[in-house]
């Protein structure tokens, strides 16, 4: 509908739209009220957006690394008890939840002098046989996303390809 | 164990290095104030230090981070206004109600610019984060289309559309709040 427009806009911003397509793009702003008021806003649009640049260079003071890593301990410490609320672990604790249901279920169902435990019942094999669950613990997914992403070097400004897990 | 643990550690004091600058400069960009911006970084890597095995490689890094740096100033600023709502009975603006300036600590700023930095934090507010990211990738980053196609993994015509509506969204929403104020529309440039 704003084709020329959409096509075009950042281009001729930037004062590098040309041709055909600056035709276009100027006929389309003739014709189209929408795309008049907004082309008509921009340069204010932009001056506004530059107010969040930084007036110059800054960074942080020398020893950054160390007082982010005292956070990180600092928060690892003081959140002992979210480690019940971390994913892999809440899994786990479901799993061991679900195997002792299961284990306490077949047991009363069998009633005593019954063998508690039916391998061959497919609800225990899978309660008993907790997964791995792999790609759900924080630790492992640091390591292998840590590795990849530093062995990429300094091209953090694309895209990267998957990383392939070595284990 | 031990082994390993050291070597995730050396990788991520390196992704520290690496983008400190880059992040602080983006939160002091916002917030115009050392300290907030010295907390803010160090709760930006505190946070990609225990979600970084959900980082998806769908985009760059540096989005990701960029992405989390944004949402944090703008938790910080919702914070702060809240804060500033349980003190102060003395409402400003309506819908967003007193999003409280950062108190700069380098040269004084002029009170116009200080309404300009308010008005364009408000304004980035009303629309959605992917649109926010990708104006502020592209014009306080400087970022082109072909740039900001490449970090996020999608194509060129995907963030023209993108961007098109992002600037229909953010101009709207300029509008209405001027309107409200009873201001003209024209921003003063420069
Ligand atoms: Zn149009």
């Amino acid at each position: 509908m704003h084709e020329p427009v959409v096509d075009g806009l950042e281009e001729y911003l930037a004062g590098t739209l040309a041709g055909q397509r600056l035709a276009a793009f100027q006929h389309h702003v003739t014709v189209c009220g929408e795309c008049r008021r907004l082309v008509a806003a921009l340069p204010a649009q932009q001056a506004m957006l530059s107010e969040l640049r930084p007036p110059r260079p800054v960074g942080p003071k020398p020893g950054f690394y160390a007082r982010v890593w005292a956070r990180i301990e600092a928060e690892r410490a003081s959140s002992i008890w979210s480690v019940f609320l971390e994913p892999a672990f809440g899994r786990r604790l479901s799993y061991a939840a679900l195997a002792l249901l299961v284990v306490l279920s077949v047991a009363v169902w069998n009633g005593p002098g019954q063998p508690a435990i039916d391998e061959t019942n497919p609800m225990v094999v899978f309660a008993i046989d907790l997964p791995d669950a792999p790609g759900v613990d924080p630790g492992h997914d640091r390591a292998v996303v840590l590795t990849h992403l530093v062995s990429m070097g300094e091209n953090g400004d694309e895209a990267p390809s998957l990383p392939v897990s070595s284990d | 164990m031990r082994r390993i643990q050291e070597r995730d550690e050396a990788a991520f004091r390196e992704l520290v290095e690496r983008y400190q600058n880059k992040v602080y400069s983006i939160i002091y960009g916002i917030l115009r104030n050392h300290n907030d911006a010295e907390d803010i970084a160090q709760q930006v890597f505190t946070k990609i230090y225990f979600s970084i095995g959900s980082f998806d490689f769908r985009s760059s890094l540096l989005t990701w981070i960029y992405k989390i740096t944004v949402n944090e100033c703008y938790d910080y600023l919702r914070k702060r206004r809240v804060r500033k709502l349980v003190y102060e009975s003395d409402l400003g603006d309506e819908e967003t109600p007193g999003m409280e300036r950062s108190e700069p600590d380098t040269a004084p700023l002029i009170d116009e610019q200080l309404e300009r930095r308010d008005l364009v934090l408000k304004l980035l507010e009303k629309v959605s984060p992917e649109d926010r990211n990708l104006m502020l990738l592209k014009e306080v980053e400087g970022h082109s289309v072909e740039e900001l196609a490449r970090m996020t993994g999608m194509n060129e015509n995907t963030i023209k559309v993108k961007l098109f509506r992002a600037r229909q969204k953010l101009l709207k929403a300029a509008e209405r709040l001027m309107k409200r104020k009873g201001l003209p529309l024209k921003v003063e440039q420069g």
